[in-house]
């Protein structure tokens, strides 16, 4: 807790709340954020309810769950671009060998320009929520659901914001950085579809499936358990399975785990490369160790 | 204040610091000079524990760079030699923001940032945005910001480079009190006037090597090996060019214009008994000095000597 309450009290953080709260870009960030969302679900909505009179609650799920996607996918347009320049464009602006001379430590820098950066995320989604209460009016999701949506969003916030910050951080040039983060999110998002269609085409090929609750091949459970959209339909839909093929693996469980645990490597990643002395992130990993031998 | 020993840095096969042995006084002004590439940002970042040293120790008040980092970065105050600022903070909250960097409790900061405001004359500049500052004014905001958590070493690369001679002549004096404070400061150009009156010791680099160093007369007394001696005549060049060449003092000779430069050796007499020389030749001698070395001559002459005496002969060669 104090630990936490040292983080809220990091001048990087606060200035990075400051700064991001007096950019002129800001508001307009969130304009547009909320714009395209909202256009998409009402415009939905709207065709939907044109087409027939009434509104069946089973289908509200899949209104929400394409809202999710949405947001899924915003997320992975904005959150690059956001913390892609975090490092490199302190590098940039000359300012990141001032900021290393000070007291701070490279894992308090880098963390509270992640910190910092997420929780604009959590605004952006926060901002959303009303979007969300236009779907929950028709009834039919369950909390389960919200739960199980808003944990994976987190996940996948912590996840891009790690990312961005780890080619931030090892890349000089915010262009470069930014470019590979979208390459990243580029394999991920669609690199892993791709993939996994062409390991169940060949699966099916050469093994047709005999009895229908067949399995999938352990690869394809893994690719899908690493991409965002389908453990998130997967989450949704407790009948999913891949034309046939009933996955083995909890998706969802697996997504988060993998993700947080990759999270994490990233921004120790981030934290060795910001160090002008790199092999001090071993110290900063021991330190508690280090403190108990002075002590003694 | 400062001690490295056989300091060596290294990019790739490039060596940029060559066993560098350096001490440095606590209360004195060091000024390091060196033409462009000679090491000493690199030197400096080294002692701001920016950089690691390929090998060799650095100390700074007694702690190890390296192994204390943490400790050492308490201790001093690093300016770059180009640094930014950020945008959309003012003079004062620029300041504020570095002193919560370094841990400087809520209260104290704003104090703090207004007294270094008035330090450096930027007073009335608190709540101008940094980016809208000159170049001068915001190299003393630099300044000013290296010494938000009153360290007792400053590091200052090339602080003066870019300004306008009045901007260079403000932060001279700003200097000059800060060296009344006791601080001791480190201070790198390439231009050496400019630390000449400022600093107590110089320690010149060339190469990634400290190629003299102590107080600005030692330095001068040291590189004037033999001096040079301006001679003008009215006619007979030629003879008395002929007349200093056979002369066994004489080093060197080579005409400019009108002028004769000669480099002798030898103390005064040895210019008493040319002149006599000269005249008893009947040579119309209007003009016989010896001419002062300036701290640039000194300069150019410690650096090039370093250079091995292969380069130095072709670079003699192309002068004459």
């Amino acid at each position: 807790m104090n630990r936490l309450r040292q983080l809220w009290s990091n001048p990087v953080l606060a200035k990075e709340f400051q700064w991001r709260m007096r950019a002129k870009k800001t508001p307009w960030i969130i304009f547009f954020y909320l714009f395209i969302m909202g256009g998409i679900i009402l415009s939905f909505l709207f065709l939907f309810k044109k087409s027939q009179n009434w509104f069946d609650p089973n289908e509200s799920i899949y209104l929400f769950t394409g809202l999710s996607l949405v947001q899924l996918m915003m997320l992975a347009f904005v959150i690059p671009g956001i913390t892609a320049g975090l490092v490199s464009g302190e590098r940039e602006r000359q300012t990141l060998p001032i900021l290393l001379t000070t007291t701070l430590s490279s894992s308090k820098i880098v963390l509270s320009k992640w910190v910092a950066s997420l929780s604009f995320m959590v605004l952006l989604i926060i901002a959303s929520l009303p979007l969300y209460i236009i779907v929950f009016l028709f009834g039919g999701i369950s909390p389960d659901h919200v739960v199980k949506v808003f944990g994976h969003f987190f996940v996948t916030m912590i996840f891009l914001g790690s990312m961005g910050i780890f080619f931030s951080s090892l890349i000089k040039r915010t262009g470069l950085a930014t470019v590979m983060a979208y390459v990243t999110v580029a394999l991920i998002g669609i690199g892993l579809l791709i993939a996994l269609y062409l390991i169940l085409t060949i699966h099916y090929s050469l093994h047709p499936p005999v009895q229908s609750p067949a399995s999938a091949p352990v690869i394809a459970e893994i690719l899908a358990g690493l991409h965002p959209g389908i453990t998130l339909i997967y989450a949704m839909y407790s009948d999913f399975d891949f034309g046939g093929l009933k996955p083995v693996i909890n998706l969802y469980d697996f997504y988060l785990v993998t993700y947080s645990v990759l999270s994490v490597l990233l921004l120790i990643g981030s934290v060795y490369f910001l160090s002008p002395v790199r092999f001090k992130v071993w110290k900063w990993v021991f330190r508690p160790k280090n403190k108990e031998i002075k002590a003694s | 204040m400062i001690r490295t020993e056989n300091l060596c840095k290294s990019y790739g096969k490039f060596e940029a610091l060559k066993n560098l042995n350096l001490t440095v006084d606590k209360g004195t002004v060091y000024g390091f000079i060196g033409p462009n590439g000679a090491g000493k940002s690199t030197t400096m970042q080294i002692l701001a524990t920016l950089l690691k040293p390929t090998s060799g120790r650095a100390w700074v008040g007694n702690l190890d760079v390296v192994e204390q980092a943490d400790e050492v970065r308490r201790i001093i105050g690093y300016m770059p030699d180009f640094f930014g600022v950020y945008d959309n903070l003012t003079s004062l909250e620029y300041l504020e923001f570095y002193a919560a960097c370094y841990g400087i409790h809520k209260h104290l900061r704003r104090k703090i940032g207004l007294e270094l405001l008035e330090l450096v004359g930027l007073a009335e500049k608190q709540d101008t945005y940094v980016d809208s500052l000159s170049r001068g004014m915001k190299q003393r905001l630099g300044l000013a910001r290296t010494l938000v958590h009153d360290p007792e070493l400053l590091i200052l690369d090339e602080p003066a480079s870019g300004l306008d001679p009045r901007a260079r002549i403000e932060f001279r004096e700003i200097l000059k009190e800060l060296r009344v404070m006791g601080k001791t400061i480190m201070i790198s150009s390439h231009i050496l006037p400019e630390l000449a009156s400022l600093c107590d010791v110089i320690g010149v680099m060339d190469q990634g090597e400290l190629v003299a160093s102590g107080s600005v007369e030692e330095i001068t007394a040291h590189a004037r090996q033999g001096r040079t001696l301006e001679i003008r005549v009215l006619g007979g060049l030629e003879e008395a060019k002929e007349y200093l060449e056979t002369s066994p003092q004489v080093l060197s000779v080579h005409l400019e214009q009108e002028k004769i430069l000669a480099k002798v050796s030898g103390d005064e007499s040895v210019q008493v008994e040319l002149l006599s020389g000269l005249v008893s030749r009947n040579i119309p001698v209007v003009r016989f000095s010896e001419t002062s070395m300036n701290i640039e001559d000194v300069f150019l002459q410690v650096t090039r000597d370093s250079q091995g005496g292969k380069e130095h002969e072709s670079i003699a060669a192309t002068v004459e």
